[in-house]
């Protein structure tokens, strides 16, 4: 069994950057990230044995329960004037969980591959028909259907995989 | 398949990138095709998924994999962090061993109290107790062997007759029993079992009385 040292080190190694740019993207103030982050390895160092699925998005909704359980306790401290923007806890929860949902999809369009990406960026998100897709990708429609069905196919297994919820 | 093959439409239709031709072709197809209905349906949330991330963010992420990849610097612990794992790891085995006796509290006196006993020679692998209300200590010091895993067990109060044992639970949900004695008339035991169930595969240690009862639970973490 590996050392919880090396276990620590290896999340940090392989996630530590990727969630820190999550809950920076959350927090504006890098010391309290930075605090969160590290509360957010040693949760999951401590339930390593239990996580099945990918340990990335479960590093991201431990950091998503750890922010938003900040935002409550600051709600019931008497409010310092900064905070107040933030202080109701229903807004600043919609407002991490619309991130972690965009983190995660990131995170998932990026475990495509750039074949897939492409097709799928250019029929959804810039709203391209397949014709249009076939002259920007330069590729022949009919291979633009079939990366569609397959990128789409694909998504839904990484998404499986990274127990996002249909 | 070929990419005139209608089902493949399926992730082009799902995307919106269909002409009105295509469009009408595919829905003509689904209407006697059972799989790609039930493959559509399986897929249908991801278009609202995918709107979580801004349009702009996900043509830069598609155009991204053509520059050179910026590599991530690897992070690596903070000392804080190092220190607070050595700290946690205490806390941590108090709280698993919180968790014990779940079910002996409900079989016992209410008033159960539960704590670890460590560093105590030779150092075993890992070490619970649990004590009721009613006085009944027992301890389990587990010890991870070749074969499997040795226990000692040393108990005080512990029910006066019958048969008792000890069984292993492994997570998989089997049971196997690493050892039985006759009941003490002082009450007191010092036993050794052993099981072929390997220490990471333990997940609670029981002990039963001679009806079979659970008497005390330690659930391992």
């Amino acid at each position: 069994m590996p050392l919880d040292e090396d276990v620590v080190a290896a999340i940090y190694r392989e996630h530590g950057a990727a969630l820190r740019r999550f809950v920076l993207s959350a927090s504006r103030d890098p010391q309290l990230a930075e605090d969160v982050v590290q509360e957010t390895v040693l949760r999951v160092w401590q339930q390593a044995p239990d996580i099945t699925g990918s340990l990335r998005s479960y590093l991201f909704r431990t950091a998503r329960n750890i922010m938003i359980d900040n935002y409550r306790k600051a709600q019931r401290r008497p409010l310092e004037a900064m905070e107040r923007e933030l202080a109701d806890p229903a807004e600043a929860t919609e407002r991490v969980d619309e991130l972690l949902n965009r983190v995660l999809m990131e995170e998932a369009l990026l475990r495509l591959s750039a074949e897939h990406r492409d097709v799928l960026v250019a029929l959804h998100y810039r709203r391209f028909t397949v014709n249009e897709a076939s002259v920007q990708l330069n590729i022949p429609s009919g291979t633009v259907k079939s990366r569609a069905f397959y990128a789409v196919r694909a998504l839904r297994t990484i998404l499986d995989e990274m127990g996002v919820e249909r | 398949m070929n990419a005139s093959d209608p089902h493949q439409l399926l992730g082009a239709y799902l995307l919106g990138g269909l002409d009105a031709t295509d469009s009408q072709r595919f829905e003509a197809h689904l209407e006697g095709c059972a799989d790609c209905r039930a493959e559509l349906a399986e897929l249908e949330s991801l278009p609202a998924l995918l709107d979580a991330v801004p349009v702009p963010d996900a043509v830069a992420l598609a155009a991204a994999h053509r520059l050179p990849v910026q590599a991530e610097p690897a992070g690596s612990p903070p000392r804080a962090v190092l220190d607070e794992l050595a700290s946690r790891r205490r806390t941590s085995r108090r709280r698993w061993a919180a968790l014990v006796g779940a079910v002996a509290a409900a079989c016992l006196a209410l008033g159960l109290a539960a704590g670890p006993v460590i560093n105590r020679p030779p150092q075993p692998d890992a070490s619970y107790s649990v004590q009721s209300g009613d006085g009944l200590r027992f301890s389990v010091d587990l010890a991870r062997k070749t074969w499997g895993t040795e226990l000692a067990v040393n108990g005080s109060s512990m029910p006066l007759d019958g048969t008792l044992s000890l069984w292993i639970r492994d997570r998989d949900g089997g049971e196997d029993r690493a050892c039985a004695w006759t009941a003490t008339p002082s009450g007191r035991i010092r036993v050794t079992g052993a099981t072929p169930v390997q220490l990471a595969s333990i997940a609670s240690v029981e002990l039963r009385d001679e009806t079979q009862h659970t008497v005390a639970v330690i659930t391992v973490p």
